[in-house]
């Protein structure tokens, strides 16, 4: 058991405030994923949970009980770290056994539980080498080892893999899934890279400047971002965003962009919005050459192509309305030469709509 | 080709003309004290009757004895002391913590001259005259030695201390266990310094010691030389000097090499 709550916490080095009243449940067995840019609060809150920063204003929960002055030791928790933070002068072995010891486990036991720990990981040949003997991945599983011999009720992890290739931070994701599914523990995984928030998350929070934006599963977040900041923070390439007016007209609202060149029905809440500026968001993979299905309605709008990316399997077409940028994911064949004028389809059911002052979704 | 044998034999001879004063030095306590004045570089008659003498008319073995406990107790209270300093400069946060550096700091600007009275004083007040607690306890720490260790601190990442403490490791653990092991230059050289600077120290202890059985070699040596014990004789107080340089130089030689990869790193002599 381990359900992690925030209740109103807030934290403040000198006059910066690096977390500002943040409200977070975090389930037994969930893996939580904490998303957003560098410096907005994620290693704080992180190492809050672990004891290792004081809370300002607030209270912290671990199952049910308030730990705002337990010590680190005390709270069940292991920590991986970004830079792995292993004991140089020790080797593998020893910095997995080190916190047995401290603890006052038998010889007999924590050799037991680091042959294990071991075993699991696969990092057997390397128990007796120093960290410095080791590549960035092996370093990386012996930081996981450290994490997982103690059996914990709550794993952290800070940035984990920001520090490996692209091919072995594919790896590690599976393997870090599958850990997650054998050790039943409850995991607080931050990361700035969304596409491992989107893979391992069963939930993820939004967090920009010190604030939790919006905390839901990721296909919610996908489909109904909250925000702008959401909006434009999960997706790649971002989701578009067009300035434009709200006008009402016989057959009744539409959305007009700034430029005059794209029109599109908006739904009926956005009434109050009536000849006032807001911002229309469209995802690069809800615009289209050509429309795509019979029952759906699409805006269609010419723009002028500036850049193609050819991956292979899809394509990029980055191209501009009257000075916006917009960015579209095509199929290959699709994809137009640059310096052409192309028409693309909008499906106005994708669209969002987000007030341009406080950049809240409003439809 | 020519180049490098010009510079290695200009470098031969800076040696040798660091050396030579040395090598004398062993050399004449080695030799009758009538032939000293016509002494070469070779020798011509070995005798080691001016250590006899000497170790006859002054404590010498008590005063090796005296400055090895002295020193060191206060290389392990420098080690010790300026270690913890050091980190919770380094590491932890507190109120006025870069002021206490500073002010840490400013005392070492301050010649010695101008403290030596008060702490005097400060001694007679203790009633610590005349004994060991006068040497030892106001050497268990000092600026420089928080200094080193601060800067060698700094340079290892908060998360490795995280890491201990989730691991369960209490302040000193983490400073001994975890971060010491780490640093080992930066204590080698501290541990060096410090030890010769205590060893070497002959004004401290000519004024707080009196006893001459509580005496440390320096001052034992000085005194003898210069206090006309010696009766004149440059033989005896050559050997009662060799005596003295012999631990300093036994200690440089064995950890020299941590000694200037460490100047090297901390860009400070000692
Ligand atoms: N020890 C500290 N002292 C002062 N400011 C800090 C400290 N740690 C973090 N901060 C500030 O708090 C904010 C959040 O930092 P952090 O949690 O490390 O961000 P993230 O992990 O999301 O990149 C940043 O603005 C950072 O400068
Ligand atoms: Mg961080």
């Amino acid at each position: 058991m381990a359900v992690i709550k925030f209740e109103h916490v807030t934290k403040n080095f000198g006059k910066i405030t690096a977390i500002r009243n943040v409200d977070l449940e975090i389930r037994d067995k969930e893996f939580m994923v904490l998303v957003g840019p560098s410096g907005c609060g994620k290693s704080t809150l992180l190492r809050m949970i672990a004891g290792l920063e004081e809370i300002s204003a607030g209270s912290l929960y671990i199952d049910g009980q308030i730990v705002n002055d337990l010590p680190p030791k005390d709270r069940d928790i292991a920590i991986v770290f970004q830079n792995y933070a292993l004991y140089p002068h020790m080797t593998a072995y020893d910095n997995l056994a080190f916190g047995l010891k401290i603890r006052g486990f038998k010889k007999s036991a924590i050799k037991e539980k680091v042959l294990e720990a071991a075993r699991v990981l696969e990092i057997e040949p390397l128990l007796d080498r120093k960290p410095k003997a080791m590549s960035g991945g092996q370093r990386q599983r012996v930081a996981i080892g450290r994490a997982i011999v103690r059996d914990p009720k709550v794993f952290l992890f800070d940035e984990p893999l920001s520090n490996l290739d692209a091919k072995l931070r594919g790896q590690m994701r599976l393997e870090i899934a599958s850990l997650h599914k054998k050790l039943q523990a409850t995991i607080v995984y931050v990361t700035h890279d969304q596409v491992e928030a989107m893979t391992l998350g069963d939930r993820i929070a939004v967090i920009n400047q010190g604030e939790i934006q919006q905390i839901d599963t990721p296909q919610n977040l996908y489909n109904f971002p909250k925000n702008r900041f959401v909006a434009g923070f999960i997706g790649s390439p971002p989701m578009n965003f067009i300035d434009g007016v709200i006008r009402r007209s016989a057959k009744g609202l539409f959305f007009e962009d700034s430029s005059g060149a794209l029109y599109a029905a908006a739904p009926q809440a956005l009434e109050a919005y009536t000849c006032r500026n807001i911002v229309m968001g469209i995802r690069p993979e809800h615009l289209h050459v050509r429309p795509e299905k019979e029952a759906e309605r699409y805006a269609s709008f010419n723009a002028e192509v500036q850049l193609v990316e050819r991956l292979g399997h899809e394509s990029f077409a980055f191209v501009r309305l009257h000075g916006t940028p917009i960015a579209a994911r095509l199929a290959p064949e699709d994809a137009p030469e640059a310096n052409t004028t192309m028409t693309l389809y909008a499906a106005i059911h994708r669209m969002h709509f987000f007030d341009k002052e406080t950049g809240k979704v409003i439809a | 080709m020519f180049k490098k044998t010009a510079i290695y034999l200009l470098l031969t001879g800076a040696a040798l003309s660091f050396l030579y004063p040395f090598y004398w030095m062993i050399l004449a306590s080695l030799t009758p004290e009538a032939q000293i004045g016509q002494l070469g570089v070779l020798p011509k008659t070995l005798t080691f009757d001016n250590y006899a003498l000497m170790v006859s008319k002054i404590p010498i073995w008590r005063s090796l004895l005296n400055s090895t406990f002295v020193a060191g107790l206060a290389t392990a209270g420098v080690l010790l002391f300026g270690a913890m300093t050091g980190y919770a400069l380094a590491k932890l946060r507190f109120k006025g913590r870069e002021l206490l550096f500073i002010v840490i700091i400013f005392t070492m600007t301050l010649p010695f001259q101008i403290t030596l009275i008060p702490n005097y004083i400060l001694m007679v007040k203790f009633q610590w005259v005349d004994t060991f607690a006068a040497l030892v306890i106001p050497a268990l720490n000092s600026a420089f030695a928080i200094l080193l260790f601060r800067q060698a601190f700094k340079s290892i990442p908060d998360d490795l201390i995280h890491a201990a403490r989730v691991d369960g490791c209490g302040e000193l653990r983490i400073i001994f266990q975890i971060l010491c092991p780490n640093i080992i230059p930066t204590i080698i050289t501290v541990g060096i310094i410090t030890f010769m600077n205590s060893w070497n120290d002959v004004l401290w202890p000519l004024i707080v010691i009196r006893d001459e059985q509580l005496m440390t070699m320096p001052q034992l040596v000085t005194l003898f030389a210069v206090g006309g014990r010696a009766e004149a004789q440059l033989g005896v107080k050559l050997a009662a000097a060799v005596l003295l340089a012999l631990p300093i130089i036994a200690a440089y030689s064995v950890f020299q090499r941590y000694f200037i990869q460490s100047m090297a790193s901390t860009g400070l002599k000692g």
